[in-house]
């Protein structure tokens, strides 16, 4: 699989989720998005659960959000995430 | 954490919910500014003049926005869940606008009727508002802004009270308490509790997010909008009391809002990346307008200090934060919808409201703050004080009609993706 990456730690409202969505439409079965941020993107979240895609997000300790997103289905995101090496 | 769970958009309320509060907030706002540049009695704080021009910036400006601000950041900030937001909004955003038109009437030309009717749909918008947000709010885990913000919807509740109250001895039925003690109660719950408690509890949580600055220090603001809460419920207290004690309990309560003022501009002033667009711009704007009310506040201890003065740059306070949260939030949600609802062709958000557009609206606006300082003295400074008003508004309307306009445009004709449709 292939992983597009943004960290948006330190972009402005609404730039995660304006960067986020350009990267979701191309996104195809062979790729999965994964993002960095400081808080969780509730709104970025819900539109990922009001298309159908499968999607997963985790608070890391040090307070970041790791959020991983896929039009792939059949496929347990969770294994991608990493919490402390990013 | 979210895994792919019941999350919707449906939490977020439709965009006209919104749109039709800022909407009509920008209306009230020409109309201020029509009533404030043919006014001639506006220094005199019991002129049926200035009377109708301050409830036209509080309900019909100030109220508008801030019920369309809740409608949108109650479920997507806090999450509450509003039922029917739709025709809810409808409800109370009419009751609202002819609560307010009977009211301005009633000041106007005091017939009973008037103020029937003003404290009828003027008691059912803020009542509703208030019950059904807090009745919502008490069910969820709470942060501090969502905790500020329950507060400052109690804190509207008895706004409302306290102006039915004093509506009604207007009306001639004795009361039993003092005029003077219940118009510094209504104003000062009105101003600090409703107003800036609200502007507090929303920085809370957007200067951190909008703009990447440091977070308030918690222990402010875990126990900043209680404090302020207390502070005028002390007041309360001393009005049956110890009246004496009423200024000081309000001059406490000036000084504590001022401390966010300053905690506010330290922020944006560390906030991470160089660019620094207008809304930003609003926002400091409204913090020092903020400071030199205090300042205002604090001078009126020793000198007399024309209260239009005080009055104007605590407006400017409320509707600087006005503008900076209208310019941030209104493009985006035109975009956001539109993306969501997965239209190729959605606006972005500078062809809503182009950075060129809001910094001249920004200089426009940031002229009030010296213009202001004369309109005690000078007719003429009063009357361009109104005009810019008057333009600084017409401008916001144009821009938010621009966007619903361009949202509607692109629901007809616009182009739809599927997001899970591989190679798009």
């Amino acid at each position: 699989m292939k992983e597009i990456f943004l960290d948006a730690r330190n972009l402005e409202h609404p730039e995660p989720l304006e960067k986020a969505i350009s990267i979701l439409k191309h996104l195809n079965d062979k790729s999965y998005f994964y993002m960095l941020h400081r808080r969780e993107p509730t709104p970025l979240l819900a539109l990922a659960s009001e298309h159908n895609l499968n999607f997963v997000s985790k608070l890391a300790q040090d307070n970041n959000w790791h959020i991983i997103i896929s039009p792939k289905k059949d496929i347990n995101l969770e294994q991608f995430i990493r919490l402390s090496d990013v | 954490m979210f895994n792919n769970s019941g999350l919707s958009m449906e939490q977020a309320p439709p965009i006209k919910v919104v749109l039709r509060f800022f909407l009509t907030g920008s209306v009230f706002g020409i109309i201020a500014g029509i009533m404030l540049f043919f006014s001639n009695d506006i220094n005199n704080i019991y002129s049926a003049q200035t009377l109708i021009i301050t409830h036209t910036l509080t309900l019909g400006v100030m109220a508008s926005f801030m019920f369309g601000a809740l409608f949108q950041m109650l479920p997507v900030l806090a999450g509450v869940h509003i039922k029917a937001p739709v025709k809810l909004s409808i409800r109370i955003n009419y009751a609202l606008i002819f609560g307010t038109l009977f009211l301005l009437l009633a000041f106007y030309n005091g017939a009973v009727i008037n103020y029937i009717f003003a404290m009828a749909l003027l008691g059912f918008a803020l009542f509703a508002t208030s019950y059904i947000m807090v009745r919502q709010l008490l069910k969820i885990k709470h942060s501090a802004s969502s905790k500020g913000m329950l507060l400052s919807l109690l804190t509207l509740s008895l706004v409302a009270i306290f102006g039915i109250i004093m509506l009604l001895e207007r009306l001639g039925i004795p009361i039993w308490l003092n005029y003077l003690h219940l118009k510094e109660i209504h104003f000062s719950f009105g101003v600090f509790g409703w107003i800036a408690m609200l502007i507090i509890s929303v920085s809370f949580q957007v200067i951190e997010m909008f703009y990447v600055t440091p977070p308030y220090p918690k222990i402010y603001a875990k126990y900043m909008p209680l404090a302020l809460f207390l502070l005028l419920l002390l007041n309360i207290l001393s009005a049956f009391f110890a009246p004496k004690l009423m200024h000081f309990i309000q001059t406490a309560a000036v000084l504590a809002v001022a401390v966010h003022a300053v905690l506010t501009l330290m922020r944006l002033k560390q906030k991470k990346r160089a660019v620094t667009d207008a809304t930003i711009l609003f926002w400091a704007l409204a913090m020092v307008s903020y400071l030199i009310f205090t300042a205002t506040c604090i001078a009126n201890l020793f000198i007399t200090v024309p209260p239009l003065l005080t009055a104007s740059f605590f407006a400017l306070f409320a509707l600087g934060t006005v503008f900076a949260m209208v310019y941030k939030i209104v493009p985006f949600l035109v975009w956001f919808h539109l993306n969501a609802q997965g239209y190729f062709d959605a606006p972005m958000m500078h062809e809503i409201a182009s950075a060129k557009y809001a910094r001249i609206n920004l200089y426009l606006f940031s002229s009030l703050l010296i213009l202001v300082i004369f309109t005690s003295f000078s007719k003429f400074f009063c009357q361009l004080v109104s005009i810019i008003l008057i333009i600084s508004f017409f401008m916001l309307f144009y821009m938010m009609y621009r966007g619903w306009h361009k949202y509607l445009y692109v629901l007809k004709n616009g182009k739809k993706f599927e997001f899970n449709m591989p190679n798009l």
